[in-house]
């Protein structure tokens, strides 16, 4: 199955961790299993620009000579403001049902877990020093 | 009592990475939800770029490998290192930090005292959603059996994973219904249910 966002808040969120060329990010949304139609890909980085969501830089791959050079997007602070906004929409929408949340007393049973997998896994490890040795 | 190596290792790279950017994930965060097993390492799911995590930790002394996973093995890119906790060699604990490979709010982490230490954990949903996105046998495992320990994970793991293969539900729901995990699940709530009243024990005596 695949999810269909707006190709405008898809672009954005793909930029969110780090500045990529169309091309990157198509290939990144894609990984996610979010689809966009590749055709509105570089009019909507065009329209991102114009409203000062989005930078653009060229440059040329690093090793490789006569490469031809590659328009980088990347956020500005507007649009890093932008997309922080959209993100908790989309979260919210998404937030996980109530009845997962721990308690007070499911995070004291956590804590008791943890004491317990540590002394498990520090026995272990001896173990397998001693038969190291 | 002084917490153990493993939980110092992740409270330093909480500290380090900065406490309100990332959470545990891996055999311990699966351990703090309810399958209690032995670990080896500590995993971080931090919400920045790996390089600058890398930075962070060297700027710490701690020296990170970027390793590059391939994504037709099911791998992903993270880093790798280990962090000293002690003067010994036995001190050491290895550490994988990884990138949010799937949608990841530090807000909803969850926060344990342990020992002294303060952890991050990562809440259930993200928990179900990074295994699943993992997909190996033991990955999918753990949430069988974290679903059997807690019923009322099933709808949501179910919804999930419907969202990621083909399939991949029913697969999900097989591996639940499982004899096998069923039977581990139930030796697993057995052990915590007489750990607790062991514990209810020695306050009441001492």
């Amino acid at each position: 199955m695949r999810a269909v966002l707006t190709t405008r808040s898809a672009l954005l969120q793909a930029l969110r961790l780090r500045a990529g060329y169309g091309l990157d990010l198509i290939r990144r949304l894609e990984g996610n299993a979010v689809s966009v139609a590749e055709a509105r890909v570089y009019p909507v980085l065009k329209e991102l620009q114009a409203e000062g969501l989005v930078q653009s830089v060229q440059l040329a791959p690093k090793g490789r000579r006569g490469a031809r050079a590659r328009t980088y997007y990347h956020l500005t602070p507007a649009g890093a403001a932008v997309v922080e906004a959209e993100r908790k929409i989309l979260l919210a929408l998404l937030a996980p049902p109530a009845v997962l949340l721990p308690t007070p007393r499911d995070r004291d049973r956590m804590a008791a877990r943890i004491i317990e997998a540590e002394e498990l896994s520090e026995s272990a490890e001896e173990l397998r020093l001693a038969g190291k040795t | 009592m002084a917490a153990g190596k493993f939980t110092r290792a992740a409270a330093e790279l909480l500290r380090i990475l900065g406490t309100d950017r990332c959470a545990i994930v891996g055999g311990m965060a699966v351990n703090a939800h309810g399958y209690v097993r032995a670990t080896r390492d500590v995993d971080v799911m931090a919400n920045m770029p790996l390089p600058e995590a890398r930075k962070l930790l060297r700027e710490h002394g701690i020296e990170a490998r970027l390793f590059k996973g391939d994504p037709l093995e099911g791998d992903f890119t993270c880093l790798k290192g280990v962090i000293g906790v002690g003067p010994r060699r036995v001190d050491a604990v290895p550490f994988d930090v990884i990138p949010p490979l799937v949608p990841f709010e530090p807000d909803r982490a969850i926060e344990l005292l342990v020992r002294g230490e303060k952890l991050r954990v990562v809440d259930p949903d993200t928990l179900i959603r990074l295994k699943l996105k993992a997909g190996s046998a033991k990955d999918l495992y753990d949430i069988a059996i974290l679903a059997n320990l807690h019923p009322e994970w099933e709808e949501r793991v179910l919804a999930l994973a419907a969202t990621t293969k083909k399939d991949a539900a029913q697969r999900m729901l097989a591996l639940m219904r499982a004899p096998r995990v069923r039977g581990q699940a139930k030796e697993v709530a057995r052990q915590e249910s007489a750990l607790r009243a062991f514990a209810r024990r020695i306050a009441r005596e001492g």
